[in-house]
């Protein structure tokens, strides 16, 4: 989850303040790093574009708005729409998503998986689902974002976000059951 | 019907509230029991360690929050170590200083530059296409898109294979067949800088590089004999077979040297370094796509216009009369036209172009780079060219031997847009797969035309399968692969239930059989915007060579019957068992060995004959039958377009563009024939239906809708391949508006 830093801090930062910066920095860091590392599939892009962010966050800063998007929700935006030109660079096709609901009724989704998830294997599987699913998964489980600034992120209603949600969880779950059953 | 999607988040909003996941579980009525495993997941999610980057190094004494980031608990993934020292800025005052500062602070990773750029990523693999991790290792290993390509490393193509490399900050490098390069250096500099020097062993490259941004910056190509050096532009090379390189611009600049000779050129120009290392003065480039119709010793003819082939010019394959060629050449300041490469052509676009500088603007001619050309009112130019401008001329070539302009355009464009990535539909699920899922073919010709179709068989109305593409893979045999063109490979959009055709042009070294006893072809869907990743199914055309020893006698009839045989193929059912497919839809390429000495004479046009009946095969075509219930037309129109020459991708593709633009499929197929590619076609023919369009007025049909002296012929058996325009194009097919004025 996302420490935020308070509005002092964000407010001297955009007056320059050095320490107000580094403070940002050190407190949002790893959430942003998180969310990277789960959002793409290649570890070394998610520790370039989360040094990026910053620098983008610093040029930006004067345009960022309080009244109209907490600064957590300002920050992942920065960071999904870097992810966002980086496959679009990239036109990396191993990347795109299957689409949604992608689920093989045969499966037994009652399974258990506690004690065999890691974030290597997550990640695999998340990188498999829709992109639209995996923003709201990552966002609202890894982040720790509520859904209402999920959906302000993603450009979609809460109503939409919560169906991605159940679905992405649907799709996510039989990939990792599918993936457990082909590595057993 | 329980809202599911609100329970669960009313339920995942109680475990964020610090309920216990089995009081949560507990609350769960009946009917939406099945959200348990998705709250179990989402719990386990949120608890399981996640990576953190390490911040070492860092001063004690420093914030509270900072000490939290330094102890997560350590990730499962493998973590590379950042360092993280106090910032020491000095001024806070400007905003773009402290980016760079905090860029240095950010583990020390401002002297390494990004990690990404240190890789690219093979992209649009075609074909087969081999990495190493060195060029003189020789441990090559098949690669796949997406495999990321390190400095070091080296990469080739083999026969009819392509590959594109992209570089972190989005410059590109495509590969043509043949061709070996290796990454001597790849590396990159915060700010999308990029540094690559890539090492041109053999064959031809084409480089369309972003900008180079900041003075660390560069993009060099080195050949046996040069080196072209770039700062943002689309230009090409080639590794001829003596030594010799060739850089040509398409826009921008590049810099090509050898040792202290150096010359700079622009878009349409290009140059060569001979084997001893002497760079050439720059010259203009002309690029034909037409019919051979001559070769008279060093001096060939395609399209209408002599040209001269030297002991440097890379020739593809064994082209002959009457084949379609695309050549590439420059014009030397004495006027002499030299090719530099000549490659056959399957299913293009037919025309000719030039570039060089503007002499002279008249009311009936230009003089372009020393040649003249006539205009009409047909001609498109741009009202910006001068005298002295740099211009591409798009020509043809008329009985008397002169050459008309086409289409004059300034080469000081701008760098070309770049390509928009398309969204997909959340609401479309297109199925597509292939009909016959295998093609075996026992055969000893060299040449193949073999259609295929793709059907989206999704349920819903709205699962429309957008900007489909497909490409290829050479399982075996890649070695005697001269060429492998698919026609169409794309398609806008495929309507659920849809089916469309395409044909497989391949076309095999002489003498193939003497190499390899099969060549293994996979066809695939390559690229589709709505479901990426979801089509997995293929198409695997396989040829068996049947080729007997030499008996020394030739044989008397060249137009006798092949001695191919078809196999059908052996499709598993869904239920596992194996049924034979009662139809095949192959069709084979009846090919006349090539004429081993070929004489200067122009080629007569070819007298019209009656229909032959061995062009069928099976009768009636299972293709031709569908297509023909598919566009509500008779088989036997169907089957005569096919007689024609017209492959049924071809045949498909001009009835699907007739119903969509509602001009005749007759236009179509006469457009066609008059040399036009289907690029153009399709642009034609839409605005043709825009301007009809109810309350505007339908303009007048145009008279001279034919080209002269066309067969039209595309491929499909009786002429190996295609035999299409001869390049005496009507200008009024251009359909261009805008005429002298």
């Amino acid at each position: 989850m996302l420490n935020a830093p308070d509005d002092e801090i964000i407010a001297r930062a955009r007056k320059g303040d050095r320490t107000a910066i580094t403070a940002i920095y050190e407190q949002t860091y790893p959430a942003i790093y998180r969310y990277l590392y789960y959002r793409l599939d290649c570890q070394e892009a998610a520790e370039d574009l989360s040094s990026e962010v910053y620098v983008r966050m610093i040029s930006s800063l004067d345009t960022f708005c309080p009244q109209e998007v907490p600064f957590p929700a300002w920050l992942f935006q920065i960071a999904r729409n870097l992810t966002i030109d980086y496959y679009r660079r990239m036109q990396h096709r191993n990347h795109l998503p299957l689409e949604e609901n992608v689920i093989n009724v045969t499966q037994d989704l009652t399974r258990s998986l506690d004690g065999r998830l890691n974030s290597v294997v997550l990640r695999q599987a998340l990188n498999r689902i829709s992109e639209n699913q995996r923003d709201v998964l990552v966002l609202r489980f890894i982040a720790g974002m509520p859904i209402g600034e999920v959906a302000q992120m993603i450009r979609k209603s809460e109503d939409a976000v919560k169906g991605l949600q159940r679905r992405g969880l649907l799709a996510l779950r039989s990939l990792l059951i599918e993936q457990e059953n082909h590595h057993a | 019907m329980p809202d599911l999607d609100n329970i669960l988040e009313e339920k995942l909003q109680a475990l964020e509230n610090g309920a216990p996941i089995e009081q949560v579980l507990a609350s769960l009525t009946d009917d939406a029991g099945e959200l348990a495993p998705l709250l179990e997941l989402a719990a386990t999610m949120r608890a399981m360690p996640h990576p953190e980057p390490v911040m070492a190094g860092v001063p004690a004494g420093e914030s509270q929050a900072h000490t939290a980031v330094r102890t997560p608990a350590r990730p499962a993934a493998p973590q590379r170590r950042y360092t993280f020292p106090r910032l020491q800025l000095r001024l806070a005052g400007s905003i773009a200083m402290l980016a760079a500062v905090v860029m240095m602070v950010i583990g020390g990773l401002w002297l390494q530059g990004p990690l990404t750029a240190r890789a690219a990523t093979l992209t649009n693999i075609n074909g087969r296409v081999e990495i190493a991790s060195s060029a003189a290792a020789g441990d090559w290993r098949a690669a796949s898109n997406g495999d990321r390509v390190r400095e070091g490393q080296a990469i080739r193509t083999l026969g009819a294979s392509t590959a594109t490399l992209v570089y972190y900050e989005g410059s590109r490098t495509t590969l043509a067949p043949n061709t070996l390069v290796a990454l001597d250096e790849l590396s990159g500099k915060w700010g999308e800088q990029l540094q690559v020097r890539l090492d041109q062993r053999d064959g031809r490259s084409s480089h369309k590089v972003i900008p180079l941004r900041g003075d660390q910056s560069f993009f060099e190509v080195l050949t046996p004999t040069g080196q072209a050096i770039v700062h943002g532009t689309t230009f090409n090379v080639v590794t001829g077979p003596n030594g010799a390189s060739r850089f040509s611009v398409d826009t921008g600049k590049v810099q090509v040297r050898n040792g202290s000779s150096e010359v700079m050129i622009t878009a349409g120009q290009a140059t060569e370094i001979d084997p001893n290392g002497e760079v050439d003065d720059p010259s203009y480039r002309f690029l034909l796509k037409g019919e051979l119709t001559s070769v008279d010793g060093s001096a060939w003819t395609v399209a209408g216009v002599t040209f001269t082939v030297t002991g440097e010019t890379v020739i593809e394959g064994a082209p002959g009369l009457n084949q379609n060629v695309a050549v590439e050449g420059r014009l030397l300041p004495d006027g002499q036209r030299v090719a530099d490469h000549i490659a056959p052509l399957v299913e293009q676009e037919l025309v000719a172009s030039f570039t060089g500088p503007v002499d002279s603007i008249g009311e009936t001619h230009w003089v372009i780079g020393g040649v003249t050309v006539l205009v009409d009112e047909n001609t498109v130019f741009s009202d910006s060219l001068a005298a002295g401008d740099p211009a591409e001329v798009t020509f043809t070539v008329l009985e008397d031997g002169s050459w008309l302009a086409l289409e004059i355009q300034p080469l000081t464009r701008e760098e070309p847009e770049p390509e928009e990535t398309p969204t997909p539909d959340p609401n479309a699920h297109p199925g597509l797969s292939f009909e016959s899922d295998q093609v075996a073919l026992t055969a000893c010709s060299d040449e193949f035309t073999v259609s295929g179709s793709l059907t989206n068989t999704a349920p819903e109305s709205d699962d429309v399968a957008a900007n489909v593409k497909l490409g290829y893979s050479i399982l075996s045999g890649a070695e005697v692969i001269d060429s492998l063109i698919l026609t169409p490979d794309q398609w806008e959009k495929i309507e659920m239930g849809q089916q469309v055709f395409f044909d497989i042009h391949l076309r095999l070294l002489p003498d193939w059989s003497q190499t390899v006893d099969q060549v293994v072809v996979e066809v695939f869907v390559a690229e589709e915007t709505n479901s990426p990743g979801e089509h997995t199914g293929k198409l695997t055309l396989i040829i068996t060579s049947t080729c007997q020893e030499p008996t020394g006698e030739p044989t008397e009839e060249p137009t006798e019957e092949p001695t191919e045989t078809l196999e059908p193929s052996a499709t598993p059912s869904p239920t596992g068992e194996v049924t034979e497919t009662p139809e095949p839809t192959e069709e084979m390429t009846p090919t006349v060995e090539p004429t081993e000495t070929v004489t200067p004479e122009p080629t007569e046009e070819p007298e019209e004959t009656e229909e032959p009946d061995y062009c069928v095969g099976a009768d009636p075509h299972p293709v031709g039958a569908r297509l023909a219930e598919k566009y509500g037309v008779s088989y036997d129109e169907i089957m005569k377009r096919f007689c024609s020459g017209y492959g049924f991708g071809e045949i498909d593709h001009a009835y699907s563009l007739s119903l969509e633009s509602g001009v005749p499929v007759e236009e179509i197929f006469a457009l066609r024939e008059s040399g036009l590619g289907w690029g153009q076609i399709k642009k034609l023919v839409a605005r043709q239906a825009e301007e009809a369009r109810p309350g505007e007025e339908t303009p007048e049909p145009e008279n001279d809708s034919n080209g002269k002296g066309n067969s039209g012929n595309n491929g499909n058996g009786k002429n190996n391949g295609n035999n299409g325009s001869n390049g005496k194009n009507n200008k009024g097919n251009k359909g261009k508006g805008k005429g002298k004025p």
